[in-house]
């Protein structure tokens, strides 16, 4: 289909994702992320991963995802063996999750109880505590735990004598609007979100970070797929793709046909919107940020990849239909 | 560069981080990261000790007047 930009979980190394296409490396995606992290190996086991080193994670698949996560502290230590502890929380959103066939139950600033079901199953707690000290009894064997604020329990953060910090992850590419179709083009987007990340929307794929970014995709927990294309503020082209609903690591695969007057948008397998607003980008779209907490909407989610394919545009509605048929 | 700071409270720091360019505020209200900072961590209140306490991790050299280094810290960035 002569593609123009391919971005899958394949070749990497410190602060690159390479692309399959194009080839001689001007596609290639920075990678960000200031502090180690964890990912699930294709042994399935949790695994460390280096600084600013993209992680293909292996969670729930044979094949391999790219995983975007939004900055999480752990905040109970050691973590590879639970132990009963008093923690200060906030009156926020938390979640408890560990691996093993024990229990940990809260108590102070919080209730309830969280079983575990094996050596090599997670299981998680969503809760929200009063501010103040919540203590953590720990009964059986509960390894590699964690407590961190957010929605959905992210990646493991280990500890040893303090809580920690994994950083967010920034998977972007910029100056590359020779690769970017400025008039007309298709983008393809094979993703799944983990977790909403205690927003109402995460972000999809965004272009550049300022006020005059040119395109915009979002996920609303509601199910809507919105795709906006920024036209100077005057006749911009908002698509919305309704899913009814939307559960929790459900496959999505995305298709966005935009042309001035004739702009498309199919999800899994169906055309849902149409847009035949005339518009020329805001301003010239060069950067590429996937799930990214720095753009204009900084909404960032717990995404995983598959793909994100730039391609010349799609007129055929049965090739987009059979693009994004799960 | 990795700033261990004590404020008064959430309000201050803010106030202080955005006034030095370590967060940025866009015309919708919403406060981002500025270019240089990886990593902002509002750790809060530690126990047996006062004030406020925020971890920053930033590529740029700040002048803070009220930066600590604890020998036994209660929060780290995983890996540092």
């Amino acid at each position: 289909m002569n593609e123009l930009l391919v971005v899958t979980p394949n070749g990497y190394k410190s602060s690159k994702l390479y692309s399959i296409v194009p080839t001689d490396g001007s596609g290639d995606f920075t990678v960000v992320r200031a502090t180690t992290a964890t990912r699930i190996n294709s042994s399935g086991v949790i695994e460390s991963v280096s600084a600013n080193v993209p992680r293909l994670d292996y969670t729930d698949e044979d094949c391999p995802s790219i995983l975007i996560e939004p900055q999480r502290t752990n905040l109970v230590f050691p973590s590879a063996t639970a132990t009963t502890q008093n923690v200060t929380v906030t009156n926020v959103a938390h979640v408890l999750s560990f691996y093993g066939t024990g229990s940990v139950t809260l108590s102070g600033t919080g209730s309830g109880t969280l079983n575990g079901t094996g050596a090599n199953d997670r299981v998680q707690l969503a809760f929200t505590p009063t501010a103040g000290t919540l203590t953590l009894t720990v009964t059986g064997s509960v390894t590699s735990w964690q407590l961190e604020e957010g929605v959905g329990a992210s990646s493991y953060i280990p500890t040893v004598g303090s809580s920690a910090t994994r950083n967010a992850d920034e998977i972007y590419k910029t100056g590359i609007s020779s690769l970017i179709p400025q008039s007309e083009g298709s983008i393809f987007i094979d993703c799944k979100v983990v977790s909403f990340n205690g927003h109402t929307n995460v972000n999809i794929l965004n272009s550049e970070k300022n006020t005059s970014c040119a395109f915009s995709c979002t996920l609303y927990d509601n199910g809507d797929l919105v795709v906006g294309i920024y036209n100077g503020g005057v006749g911009d082209v908002a698509m919305v793709g309704s899913l009814g609903s939307y559960t929790l690591n459900q496959r999505l695969k995305i298709l966005i046909n935009y042309k001035t007057g004739d702009s498309e948008l199919y999800v899994n397998g169906a055309l849902r919107d149409s847009d035949s607003t005339a518009f020329t980008f805001s301003s010239t779209w060069d950067d590429i940020f996937i799930n990214d907490s720095t753009t204009y909407f900084s909404f960032q989610g717990l995404n995983t990849y598959n793909q994100v394919v730039l391609l010349p545009y799609i007129s055929d509605s049965a090739q987009s239909i059979e693009l994004t048929t799960i | 560069m990795i700033y261990k700071l004590k404020y008064t409270d959430k309000e201050n720091a803010i106030a202080d981080l955005i006034a030095k360019g370590v967060i940025v505020e866009n015309d919708k209200g919403f406060l981002n990261n500025a270019d240089n900072t990886h990593a902002i961590v509002y750790v809060g209140d530690i126990i047996d000790l006062d004030g406020y306490h925020v971890d920053v991790m930033i590529d740029q050299v700040i002048e803070f007047n009220n930066a600590l280094n604890p020998n036994n810290p209660k929060h780290t960035f995983a890996g540092w």
